[in-house]
């Protein structure tokens, strides 16, 4: 592992292509582009591991942009900033960031790499942060998880729509669900729930596909609903909620913005759903719903 | 899926050949992202475009999650290889080292228009016409 140099260089829009191109011509497995912000200008950064003939390479660098200046596609001084930054593990350090967080008095959601000693009770669930949304961290993952985690009953049938990571599906099966499915549109996020649920050895409960409320795994009605998707969707299929849940399900709802709740509470109030329980976390607000009396008679008819 | 972005990095990195090193390892992970995650994805997503540089936005949101969108290849890229040269020039105003029709400058100013800050291709072609002056690189035809 060695230590690495940073090259940041200033430019406009008639030199980055050039500066860009040069700082990879002089080693650097590519460049960081820096929006200009508060007055302040844009620039390019090149790495190169230290060592390297660093000043050769600052000056062709000048050389470049005096040819520029000589074209008039640049004026004034280069201004280049070069820093030193010490060798790091790059693949790893990120991991730092990321420590198990306690989401209700039974319920952990860790990284893989941590370690804690829970109760015997307590359920420890395993996320590898990537790209599918639920690393645990956000207030409307957690939100979900302690609405779940009130809800739920041995052997219950759970949708989860919008799993992401698989969090809240991985976090049902593990607090006794009997059947779990889990659906999102996004390929990725499929594809990351699966290496997830297989990561906590919840395959033969949970089943995850790619598609929406109509994906044909979808199928009857479930006690428990699962939804942290966004205001806009859970809008747009709120007509379908009350077709998927049991007479006495719970349909769990998060990602929703604190000054939006009251919008999805009547909007779904209208489809014959009563809020049950409401919570917020920062800016956020999450609700738990449940057929009302006169929808549960017009089902029975 | 409620998503909020807390941060938008700009990358330029070799198709098919992201590493965690620098620019990659330490723009990404000064965020908290997972570097090896998006080394994986963009090394499948531009496999077959080994040897350009392309552009690409990554989006962090505030679960430390994140998304990205590839760009068409820089146009000093394609300027390169259309003219065959491995290197632009260090001296732009001396030394010219290559050529490129007016024709080509038109077809990689069509590749370019959607990711261009510019209405038409008039404009678009100016742009790479600056990016070929910039880099010793002249137009005939």
């Amino acid at each position: 592992m060695s230590d690495w140099v940073e090259i940041q260089v200033a430019v406009t829009s008639g030199t980055e292509e050039a500066v860009s191109n040069l700082l990879c011509e002089l080693g650097s497995n590519g460049v960081v582009l820096v929006d200009g912000e508060h007055g302040t200008g844009s620039s390019v950064a090149g790495y190169i591991p230290a060592g390297e003939r660093i000043h050769d390479k600052v000056r062709r660098i000048r050389e470049l942009w005096d040819g520029l200046c000589g074209l008039g596609l640049a004026d004034g001084d280069c201004q280049i900033a070069i820093r030193h930054l010490p060798a790091s593990d790059w693949a790893t350090e990120w991991q730092g960031r990321f420590v198990p967080i306690q989401v209700s008095d039974r319920l952990i959601v860790k990284p893989p790499w941590a370690t804690v000693s829970g109760r015997a009770d307590q359920v420890v669930i395993d996320i590898l942060p990537g790209m599918a949304f639920g690393t645990g961290e956000h207030e409307t993952t957690q939100l979900c998880l302690r609405a779940l985690d009130r809800t739920i009953r041995p052997g219950d049938r759970v949708l989860d729509v919008g799993t992401g990571s698989g969090v809240l599906a991985i976090a049902a099966a593990r607090l006794g669900a009997g059947e779990v499915t889990a659906v999102d549109t996004d390929d990725v996020a499929v594809e990351n729930a699966r290496s997830n649920i297989v990561r906590n050895r919840m395959s033969d409960r949970v089943h995850v596909a790619c598609g929406s409320l109509d994906h044909p795994s979808v199928r009857g009605s479930y006690r428990v609903i699962l939804s942290n998707l966004d205001t806009r969707t859970i809008l747009r299929l709120s007509a379908a909620w009350p077709s998927r849940l049991d007479p006495d399900g719970t349909l769990i709802l998060s990602g929703v913005l604190s000054t939006e709740g009251e919008e999805v509470v009547q909007s779904l109030r209208a489809q014959g759903l009563d809020v049950i329980q409401q919570a917020t976390m920062g800016e956020w607000w999450s609700g738990a719903m449940r057929k009302s009396e006169e929808l549960k008679v017009k089902s029975e008819e | 899926m409620a998503k909020k972005v807390v941060a938008v990095v700009k990358l330029q990195v070799p198709a098919g050949n992201a590493n965690p090193a620098p620019p990659v390892g330490s723009a990404l992970g000064q965020h908290g992202v997972n570097p090896m995650e998006f080394c994986k994805a963009f090394n499948a997503k531009t496999q077959g475009q080994e040897g350009l540089i392309i552009p690409v936005v990554v989006t962090v949101y505030a679960d430390r999650t994140f998304t990205f969108v590839t760009k068409t290849p820089p146009a000093a890229v394609l300027l390169k290889r259309e003219a065959g040269i491995a290197k632009a020039s260090g001296q732009p105003n001396r030394m010219k080292i290559g050529r490129v029709t007016r024709e080509q400058v038109r077809q990689i100013a069509e590749l370019k228009l959607p990711d261009l800050n510019a209405t038409d291709l008039d404009a678009a072609m100016s742009m790479v016409e600056g990016t070929a002056r910039s880099m010793g690189i002249e137009i005939v035809g």
